[in-house]
């Protein structure tokens, strides 16, 4: 049924030549773009301001987090990857690489996890400084979206084995679901050039 | 522009599985050297190079990973728009914090935690 | 489930609670949106009348100290948050549809989403009062005292949680109509011959879409400062008040165009069909509203001149303010020239526009008085400037949509508002605003600052604090004449025609009120002013095919769930993180529901 209705839909008139929900996406992550650089400015506009340490300098682990990175950027060549199976109709490749993208977030947010509790364990909490504030609360909202990203992909994947609607529309709902993914990977791109690579 | 337009067509994707490895590839190496970058003592040209760098992996997802360079150009406006404001508002907050190193407001840290705030508008300064 | 609409009659459409509370028709949720936002004005008409009260005589004994500034906080709150903006987004609702000939938005549950995340939020914010204080920082909220060390009650939380939830309301609501403007437009219907209210609708959109992410942070930091002890904003702990400002601003600034340019747009309209002219300059109007629009993102430091910014900043923010005053200039001479040479009809909805012109103009000058910042250093936090944001809001937005009422009500109800009262209504309104906001010019410029509970004799205030008071009780009287037109009016059987006022966008094409489908067949555009160009050539409209087989989108209760997660989920960040965890399994339960329930 809901084939029918998604063929429905990418058959009637549209005065712009877009899908409503493709569109839609876009503009929601041009209001994304607005959220993240206000905190990432939070985050810049407190630099150097901490009045207590730890300090950045001391507590940022480049390694650990690059490799973090890694993975991130993985999942992303695996969503397109998905992308493609889905519009090839290439169910299994669609399937396998969805359920790649989805743990490869899980790893990166293992990453997080492991390095949250790290730095809580050296002294750097939400309430410890100016850095702690905007740090955890930059990457806590970064990681969100990511946990909500994994969510979106689980979900995704449960809905193409369940019913044949999935998939076979072209695979829209999975590009579309794709443009957050990276959208939320390029996010990072930016926050791991901003918090860990230039200070450093 | 209300012509009768059709909803694009299921099309099919632009890139094949084989270049989408190698554009991951790319990506990997571009992170490395990155890395490399941040380890190494350019000075003053650290900041841009690394922005430089970042930017060019920032622009490889956006326009081919998230197909942005194939499709409608309604898409790019609408993301450039958020992308271009969100990127004036950062740059004007900043602005509007930046304190001469003689202010009252300041932390403990003096130098070395990496004011990349400062360090982002020195670097505009110079060029 | 199928619904044939059209083989059924007009006017056996369901009504009961179960239809209004799953339904996802736009004309519907934009009742909602409208009984709602009238209601809210109502309470913030309450609010304003008992400040006004307060501060009818020195040393008044209405109220303590403390329940004014509370006062004062939720009348700002409730008239910006909870009845402009949502009476905005009722005429969204209703018209954008039937203006661009579509049959609804694009994302018909979505937008039944909006409406009760929308009613969660307003009730949260407004149940403040009764569960230990409504917020009392002022609306703004500024740093630190809406820190947890001087906020002591959680009414600040109320704020924070609250706004937050409006703000994802707006934000749903905003996207749903650019897809739609953009996207479903009627054949032929450019974007250069859209309704100026449709192009006043989709600059609103950008301007929600873009600038509530700025405050969505603001309000999570404040939550975190207030609640898990972080150092944004407190200086104690590091923190700097005045970031809060500027993010508060970076978003508020482009949210008072938020509220002016609906009735912009509703002036838009009603102005040349009671002047029988097209509306002069189009292209002009429509361009300015987009100035207004981007010039407004670089306004913001204007509402700090007086916080100790650098000359550069304050230099930048005063240019680009009076530029500001520019493209509003453009369409208020281009308002005028649509009237000079016209046949004007004197019906109410055109005294109410007629006024928004003159009102909201003098609300323009005292505005670009502020933009100079050694002039606003005298004005700052006096009444010189609560009289500017009402002559722009009350003089120009609420008029605006009383004329936007008196022009639609046909339209939706099938029955004319009695043009008698209407026009007391008007005279009360504007005899009302003048007598209460005029005042406070001088009280402002005589040293009466703002936000205080009470004030001595002897400082030259007492007089207009007396006429303001009495003014107000005068704008109450206008309200009053109004709901008693409307319960009037509703009593009376429908009979408006399609088109009583002879006007010339679409949604005069179909009946009044409209069918659920809106249209029987799509019409097609030829003209920026679509049904005058049809009168003018003798194009006849289509006939409507023997049986229409119209497709509509069957009602869903998942978006009532899904916004009662939600408000669950800001429940819980007032009391136990528990409640929130069970809001968020709600909302995942009402998402999964949504996706999978069949749409056809």
């Amino acid at each position: 049924m809901a084939a029918a209705s998604n063929a429905a839909q990418a058959e009637h008139h549209t005065s712009a030549g877009v899908d409503n929900r493709m569109l839609l996406m876009w503009i929601f992550l041009a209001s994304e773009c607005l959220f993240f650089a206000t905190l990432i400015s939070t985050y810049l506009i407190f630099q150097g301001e901490s009045l207590v340490g730890p300090l950045p300098g001391e507590i940022l682990d480049i390694p650990t987090t690059s490799a973090s990175t890694f993975v991130l950027l993985m999942s992303s060549v695996t969503m397109v990857l998905a992308v493609y199976g889905a519009q090839h109709g290439s169910k299994l490749m669609m399937k396998l690489s969805l359920l790649a993208t989805i743990l490869l977030g899980l790893i990166f947010l293992g990453f997080q996890v492991y390095e949250f509790r790290m730095f809580v364990h050296e002294g750097l909490t939400l309430s410890t400084n100016q850095f702690g504030s905007s740090f955890f609360l930059l990457t806590g909202f970064h990681g969100t979206h990511v946990g909500v990203g994994v969510l979106y992909l689980t979900s995704l994947l449960i809905g193409s084995t369940r019913r044949n609607g999935l998939g076979s529309d072209g695979g829209t709902h999975i590009e579309i679901a794709g443009l957050y993914w990276h959208f939320v990977d390029i996010v990072w791109i930016i926050i791991f050039t901003i918090i860990y690579l230039i200070p450093s | 522009m209300a012509s009768d337009a059709h909803a694009t067509e299921t099309h099919g994707p632009p890139l094949n599985p084989r270049q989408y490895l190698v554009i991951g590839l790319i990506l990997t190496v571009i992170t490395v050297v990155e890395l490399w970058v941040s380890y190494s003592s350019l000075g003053s040209l650290l900041v841009p190079t690394l922005l430089i760098l970042s930017t060019v992996k920032f622009i490889i997802v956006v326009a081919l990973f998230m197909h942005l360079k194939f499709e409608s150009r309604l898409f790019t406006w609408m993301f450039l728009v958020g992308l271009l404001l969100a990127s004036a508002i950062l740059i004007s907050l900043v602005a509007l914090f930046w304190n001469d190193p003689s202010d009252a407001l300041g932390g403990v840290t003096g130098e070395s935690s990496g004011h990349a705030g400062r360090l982002l508008l020195d670097q505009v300064r110079v060029l | 489930m199928a619904t044939a609409v059209g083989t059924l009659p007009m006017g056996h459409e369901e009504n009961s609670l179960w239809t209004w509370l799953t339904t996802v028709d736009h004309k519907k949720i934009g009742v909602l949106y409208g009984v709602s936002g009238f209601i809210f004005l109502l309470i913030g008409g309450l609010e304003a009348l008992t400040i006004r009260t307060q501060l009818a005589v020195p040393n008044g004994t209405v109220v303590d100290a403390d329940l004014f500034n509370q006062l004062f906080t939720m009348h700002a709150l409730t008239m910006i948050f909870l009845a402009v903006m949502p009476l905005g987004a009722s005429f969204f609702n209703y018209l954008v549809p039937l203006m661009i000939g579509a049959r609804d938005v694009a994302f018909p549950r979505l937008n039944a989403l909006s409406y009760w995340v929308f009613l969660s939020g307003a009730l949260l914010l407004t149940s403040s009062f009764v569960f230990g204080g409504a917020p009392s920082g002022g609306w703004f909220g500024y740093a630190p005292l809406t820190s947890s060390e001087y906020h002591i009650s959680s009414g600040m939380d109320f704020y924070t949680v609250g706004l937050a939830i409006l703000g994802t309301s707006s934000l749903m609501a905003s996207l749903n109509f650019a897809v739609t403007i953009i996207n479903m437009r009627a054949p032929g219907l450019t974007m250069m011959r859209l309704p100026v209210f449709i192009w006043m609708t989709i600059v609103v959109n950008f301007l929600l879409i873009l600038s509530l992410p700025v405050i969505t942070v603001a309000l999570i930091e404040l939550y975190f400062d207030r609640n898990f002890s972080t150092t944004f904003f407190s200086p104690s702990v590091g923190g700097d008040p005045i970031l809060w400002q500027h993010l508060f601003w970076v978003f508020g600034h482009p949210e008072v165009y938020v509220l002016i340019l609906p009735s912009m747009g509703i002036v838009s309209e009603v102005l040349p069909v009671f002047s029988r002219k097209p509306l002069f300059g189009y292209a002009a109007v429509v361009f300015a509203g987009v100035a207004i629009a981007v010039l407004g993102f670089a306004v913001w430091s204007h509402h700090m001149f007086t916080t100790g910014l650098d000359t550069v900043p304050q230099m930048v923010f005063s240019a680009t303010t009076m530029a500001i005053g520019v493209p509003t200039g453009i369409k208020i001479f281009n308002w005028l020239s649509t009237m000079y040479g016209g046949q004007i009809r004197f019906t109410v909805a055109m005294y109410f526009s007629v006024a928004f012109i003159a009102l909201f103009t003098i609300g323009g000058i005292s505005g670009v008085m502020h933009a100079s910042p050694p002039v606003d250093t005298q004005q700052q936090d006096t009444y010189f400037i609560v009289a500017h944001l009402h002559y722009v809001l009350f003089g120009g937005a609420i008029m605006g949509i009383f004329s936007g009422i008196y022009y639609w009500f046909p339209k939706m109800t099938g029955r004319f508002l009695d043009e008698g009262w209407g026009k007391l209504n008007f005279w009360l309104l504007f005899v009302g605003t003048n007598l209460t906001f005029f005042p406070m010019h001088f009280l402002g410029l005589s040293g009466m600052p703002r936000r205080i509970y009470t004030y001595d004799s002897g400082f030259g205030w007492d007089t207009w604090n007396m006429v303001a008071t009495i003014g107000s009780y005068t704008l109450a009287a206008g309200f009053l004449v109004f709901i008693l037109n409307f319960f009037k009016t509703m009593r009376q059987e429908p009979s408006a025609p399609n088109n009583p006022w002879g006007g010339s966008t679409l949604e005069w094409a179909t009946t009044s009120p409209p069918p659920e489908h809106d249209f029987d067949v799509i019409p097609e555009v030829r003209d920026r002013d679509p049904l005058w160009y049809d009168r003018d050539h003798n194009i006849e409209q289509p006939a409507a095919p023997e049986h229409l087989h119209i497709h509509m989108p069957p009602p869903s209760y998942f978006p009532l769930v899904l916004a009662m997660g939600l408000a669950l989920v800001g429940v819980g960040a007032l009391s136990h993180l528990a409640i929130t965890g069970l809001g968020v399994a709600v909302v995942v339960y009402a998402i999964w529901g949504w996706a999978l329930e069949p749409t056809d």
